[in-house]
C-alpha cells in the first residue's frame, strides 16, 4: 500500500496528462457527431486513408532496414573501436539527440531542397543541369527519418555487441575462419536479438513521425500523423481523426504483442 | 623420445606491457604427443605463455618455432592449433553438431566426410544423443564435452587448454581429467594445458612447467617437481611442505636437536630443510631420536589425519599427515611426541 502511496504522484499525472486525453480521444472516435462506429467504417472504407497507410509503412520499413543497417557498422566501431574512434563515434551519436527534430528538419531542407547546398554545388560542378529532386517527396522523408532514428538503433546494437564473448571470436579465429566468416556466420548471428530490437524500437517510432515528413514530404508524402493532424485542423472532423489514431495505436500495439512473443520463443 | 623434433619449441620467448614484464625469457621443447601443464598462480605468466604460443598475443622478445618452422609472428589462423577456452567460447547460436562441423566448414572438407566426423567426435567425447541441441540446453560438463570435440575435430597437432576446467564442481572435475587422460591417449594429440590448481597438474600431465612472477620456475615430469622441486616457491606450491631453520656442517644438518646426514654437502646458502608432510613420521614412545614437537590439534581426514605440531627447540609451525590407523590415544592436543624423517627426503633450501 505505501509503495503504491509513493508512486501516486507519478500515476496522478500520467493519469491526467496521458490517460485523461487519450480516454477522451477514444471517446470522441465512437461519439462525434454521434454515438456508432460510423467514423471506423469510414476511416477504412477510405481509399485515400489505405493509400496513406501504405505509404507510412513503406517508408518506416525503408527507414528500419536503412537505419539498422546503418547504424550497425556505427555501433561496431563504438564497440570495438580504439579510443579516438570511440569518442568520435560517441559525440556523433550524443549530439544529434541535443538538437531539435525542427532543426534537424531544417538543415535536411537547406542541404537538400532544390537551391541547397547539394544542389547548387553539383551544378556549379557541372555534374548535373537541372536541380534534383532531394525533398518534397518520400526520398526526402526517407532521409530525414533515418538521420533522426540511427541513434535509436545504435543502443539496442551496443548492448547485443557487449554481450558477445571475444573468447568466442578467438577461438572462431584459432580455428583459421577468415574475418568474413565470423563477422557473417559467428559475430551477426550472436547479435541477433539487438537487431531485432533495434528494428523494432526504429519501426515503431517511425510509425507516429509528424514533423519530418511534414517539412521534408512538402505535403507530397502525406503520412499518417499527419493525415490526422490534417483530418483536425484543415478539415475539422475530429471524430474520424480520433478514429484514426485509436487504429494507429492499436495497431502499433498489436505489432509490438506479436513480435515481443515472438522473439520471446525463438530466444 | 631425444631423436623426436619438438613440436614446438620457445627460444628465450618473453613479453612486455608498456613497461610491465609479464614473461622474462622462457625456453622450453614441447615434444609431440605429450602433455604439458603450465602451473601457476594467477599473473605468474602462464596464460601469457599459452597465448603467445596461440597467436593470441604477441610476442615481445625471443622466437616461436612451431614444427621447426619459426612461426614466432605467424597469425593465430595460420598455426593450425586447437583451443579451449575458460568458459568453453560454444557459439551460442549453433547446435553441438553445428559447433563441431563449423572448424571443418571452415576448412572446406567435403559434407560426407564432415557428417562422420561430427558423429565421431560426439562418440567420443560421450554426448550421443545431444547433437541438435543447442549450449543452452546443456550442463556445464556437457557444454565441456562440447568445446572439447569441437577443438579436436579437425586433428589439429597440437591442442592448447586454457584453464577449462575452473568453472567445473569438483566431481565433474575429476570426470573430465579422466575423459581428458583418455582422449589424450587415443589421440595421440599433444596437450598444452594451463591450470592453477596443482593436483590437477599433477594427476594429468606428462611434464608440469611451473611459472611464477613471469618466470619459468622449474620443468619437469610430475614425481620429479614434487619430490625435488628446484626452489622453495615450487616446493610450496605444489602442497604442503614444513620448511625449517636449520644449521649445516659439512654433510651434517642439525634441527633443533634432530641431527641428519646428507647424501651430499649443501651449497653455503643453505639456510632450511623442508620435508613434506607425509615424509614425517612419529617415533615410538621413549625415543631419544626425532625433533620433540608439542601436537597443537589433531584433524581427521578419513584414511589420514593431519597432526598440526609446534617444534619445541624453536615454535615452528609443523603439519605430519599420517594414517588415522596408525595413530594411538597419546597424539591428542597438548602431548609432546618426537618426529623424525629420511635424509633422503629432506629438500635444502
Amino acid at each position: 500500500m505505501s509503495r503504491l502511496l509513493l508512486l501516486s504522484p507519478l500515476l496522478l499525472f500520467l493519469g491526467l496528462a496521458y490517460l485523461l486525453p487519450l480516454s477522451g480521444v477514444m471517446l470522441q472516435s465512437v461519439t462525434t457527431p454521434e454515438p456508432g462506429l460510423q467514423n471506423y467504417s469510414a476511416a477504412l472504407g477510405d481509399p485515400l486513408v489505405w493509400s496513406v497507410i501504405w505509404r507510412t509503412l513503406r517508408i518506416c520499413l525503408c527507414v528500419t532496414v536503412l537505419a539498422v543497417v546503418l547504424a550497425y557498422p556505427l555501433t561496431l566501431l563504438w564497440i570495438k573501436g580504439n579510443t579516438t574512434t570511440r569518442v568520435f563515434i560517441e559525440l556523433a551519436i550524443m549530439i544529434p539527440f541535443w538538437l531539435s527534430v525542427l532543426s534537424r528538419a531544417f538543415g535536411w531542407l537547406s542541404l537538400l531542397s532544390n537551391r541547397g547546398l547539394i544542389n547548387t554545388w553539383l551544378q556549379s560542378l557541372g555534374i548535373i543541369a537541372e536541380p534534383l529532386t532531394l525533398v518534397r517527396n518520400e526520398f526526402g522523408v526517407i532521409i530525414g527519418m533515418m538521420h533522426f532514428l540511427i541513434p535509436f538503433a545504435v543502443f539496442p546494437l551496443a548492448s547485443a555487441m557487449r554481450a558477445v564473448d571475444d573468447r568466442v571470436i578467438l577461438a572462431a579465429r584459432g580455428m583459421g575462419a577468415s574475418r568474413m566468416q565470423i563477422f557473417w556466420q559467428i559475430f551477426v548471428p550472436m547479435t541477433k536479438s539487438g537487431i531485432v530490437g533495434a528494428a523494432l524500437l526504429v519501426f515503431v517510432f517511425s510509425l507516429g513521425f509528424y514533423i519530418v515528413p511534414t517539412l521534408l514530404g512538402g505535403g507530397r508524402s502525406v503520412m499518417i500523423a499527419e493525415l490526422i493532424y490534417l483530418r483536425i485542423f484543415q478539415i475539422p472532423n475530429w471524430g474520424l481523426a480520433a478514429a484514426l489514431s485509436a487504429l494507429l495505436m492499436v495497431s502499433i500495439g498489436a505489432f509490438l504483442v506479436a513480435l515481443i512473443k515472438r522473439a520471446g520463443v525463438s530466444s | 623420445m631425444t631423436a623426436a623434433k619438438p613440436a614446438i619449441e620457445a627460444i628465450n620467448i618473453g613479453k612486455d606491457y608498456g613497461t610491465f614484464t609479464a614473461l622474462t625469457d622462457v625456453s622450453m621443447q614441447i615434444m609431440p604427443g605429450e602433455f604439458l601443464t603450465l602451473l601457476g598462480p594467477s599473473g605468474s605468466g602462464k596464460t601469457t605463455f599459452l597465448m603467445m604460443l596461440a597467436g593470441f598475443e604477441a610476442v615481445t622478445r625471443g622466437v616461436l618455432k612451431i614444427g621447426g618452422a619459426d612461426k614466432t609472428h605467424a597469425d593465430a589462423e595460420t598455426r593450425g592449433f586447437g583451443m579451449m577456452f575458460q568458459g568453453y567460447a560454444l557459439f551460442p547460436h549453433m547446435t553441438v553438431e553445428q559447433n563441431i562441423a563449423f572448424p571443418l566448414k571452415v576448412q572446406k572438407r567435403p559434407n560426407s566426410e564432415i557428417r562422420t566426423r561430427v558423429a565421431d567426435m560426439i562418440d567420443l567425447v560421450g554426448l550421443s544423443g545431444h547433437g541438435h541441441k543447442r549450449p543452452s540446453g546443456l550442463s556445464g560438463g556437457q557444454q565441456q564435452r562440447v568445446a572439447l570435440a569441437r577443438a579436436l575435430a579437425y586433428e589439429p597437432p597440437v591442442l592448447l587448454l586454457d584453464e577449462p576446467f575452473s568453472a567445473l564442481d569438483k566431481n565433474l572435475r575429476g570426470q573430465m581429467q579422466d575423459e581428458l587422460r583418455r582422449i589424450h591417449a587415443q589421440m595421440g594429440t599433444t596437450f598444452v594445458f594451463v591450470t592453477h590448481d596443482q593436483s590437477e597438474a599433477l594427476a594429468l600431465s606428462s611434464r608440469v612447467a611451473i611459472f611464477e612472477q613471469g618466470k619459468l620456475q622449474q620443468l619437469a615430469d610430475p614425481t620429479t617437481v614434487y619430490e625435488r622441486p628446484s626452489n622453495r616457491f615450487v616446493a610450496e606450491f605444489l602442497g604442503d611442505i614444513n620448511v625449517l631453520p636449520a644449521t649445516f656442517e659439512g654433510a651434517t644438518s642439525k634441527v633443533g636437536e634432530f641431527s641428519l646426514t646428507l647424501p651430499q654437502a649443501p651449497t653455503a646458502s643453505a639456510r632450511h630443510i623442508a620435508v613434506r608432510p607425509e615424509k614425517l613420521a612419529i617415533q615410538p614412545d621413549g625415543s631419544q631420536i626425532g625433533l620433540p614437537c608439542v601436537i597443537n590439534d589433531r584433524i581427521y581426514m578419513g584414511a589420514q589425519s593431519r597432526l598440526q605440531l609446534t617444534s619445541v627447540a624453536d615454535g615452528s609451525p609443523m603439519v605430519i599427515d599420517v594414517k588415522t590407523s596408525d595413530l594411538n590415544h597419546t597424539a591428542e592436543p597438548g602431548q609432546q611426541i618426537r618426529v623424525g624423517w629420511a635424509a633422503e627426503d629432506s629438500l635444502i633450501f
